[in-house]
């Protein structure tokens, strides 16, 4: 027996008898699209627009009446961390137009996108928590006349462990999730590569 | 390109490629309700691609590797789900049989090779060239080839088998 057998059977079958819901697959595909679309822009967009949200909070005082000069260095550390996130994101898209457009190159592609993720969410604390921080010890510590310190007994600690929280959840997340769909890649590109 | 003529293009490419993507689906999913929902993915994924379409490349070699891509990481995704279903032991629904049962049984045997060598075979089947083969995947010709002569090989004896079997 040999394959021309094989490529018959694979031949006898109807292709013409295959038929696609056209129609409901198209509108899958539009709405699941659009959600997707909406979800990715959200979430830039909220992470952007707190960070200079905060940034010009931190800068109102300063600028507009002239006094809390100190605000403004979280402000810039803000603005900052915002503008490294928008370049993070357009120069990774950058990067992914330069990927080979073959299967393994979009292969290649996810595993970078899985590190570049992986690298984003162990960064968040540089990124985010550390130029809210900045701003909350400078505003509470030193320039809140009151000096509350019982508020800050209680809101130190519960800061403390909110951030203690989000840290630990996304190092789950990474865990669980992105760094074995990374290795399943990875072994992917193996199967691929082994016999080259 | 605007969302309405991307929506153009993909209804053309579902309608002309529809055999194809049948076929991926049927290669990566086992049941009509899972096949069906790959087929939702690849649109999806068709859908995402149209912008970067690249005229150099044919229209088939481009949709088999937005298809296959898509199989490949939709099959690791369902695997999680098919051990979860597996655990509530829910039946999955067959497929309607085939007019021919050796179709479905060539079926079952691209199924149980690996993600890259199913590719391979699904392309070699449908009389994709080594070098557009090669091109698809981002592997060398030569290892096509040598791919290529394992997997018709393997499929062959299996046949005997059956055959044998069958006797």
């Amino acid at each position: 027996m040999n394959f021309d057998e094989i490529q018959l059977i694979w031949n006898s079958q109807a292709a013409t008898k295959e038929s696609l819901e056209r129609e409901s697959i198209l509108l899958a595909v539009v709405e699941k699209e659009q959600s997707l679309r909406r979800l990715t822009t959200i979430t830039d967009g909220v992470m952007i627009a707190t960070l200079l949200f905060v940034a010009v909070m931190f800068f109102r005082d300063p600028v507009l009446q002239g006094h809390d000069l100190v605000l403004i260095l979280p402000g810039i550390v803000c603005l900052a961390a915002a503008g490294w996130l928008f370049k993070w994101r357009r120069d990774r898209q950058h990067r992914h137009l330069g990927f080979e457009q073959s299967l393994r190159g979009l292969i290649d592609k996810s595993i970078d996108g899985l590190d570049d993720r992986i690298s984003q969410m162990r960064n968040f604390v540089w990124w985010f928590a550390v130029p809210n921080v900045l701003g909350l010890i400078i505003a509470l510590f030193i320039i809140d006349p009151a000096r509350r310190y019982l508020l800050y007994l209680v809101f130190g600690p519960a800061f403390a462990i909110c951030m203690g929280l989000a840290i630990w959840q996304i190092n789950r997340e990474i865990r669980s999730r992105l760094l074995p769909e990374k290795q399943r890649f990875e072994q992917l590109r193996t199967q691929m590569t082994n016999d080259q | 390109m605007n969302p309405r003529q991307q929506e153009r293009q993909l209804q053309v490419w579902l309608e002309k490629h529809q055999g194809l993507l049948v076929k991926v689906a049927r290669s990566f999913a086992r049941n009509r309700h899972d096949q069906d929902d790959l087929l939702q993915e690849i649109g999806l994924q068709l859908w995402r691609s149209i912008p970067n379409l690249n005229p150099d490349v044919a229209e088939s070699t481009w949709i088999y590797r937005v298809a296959l891509y898509t199989a490949i990481s939709w099959t690791r995704k369902d695997s999680k789900h098919r051990e979860k279903r597996q655990t509530l032991a829910e039946e999955p629904i067959a497929n309607e049989p085939n007019p021919d049962p050796r179709v479905d049984w060539l079926y079952e045997k691209i199924a149980e090779l690996n993600p890259i060598d199913r590719s391979l075979a699904l392309m070699m089947l449908d009389g994709i060239q080594h070098r557009d083969i090669a091109e698809t995947l981002g592997l060398s010709v030569t290892n096509v080839g040598v791919r290529l002569h394992r997997i018709k090989k393997h499929l062959s004896s299996l046949l005997d088998q059956e055959t044998t079997d069958e006797l």
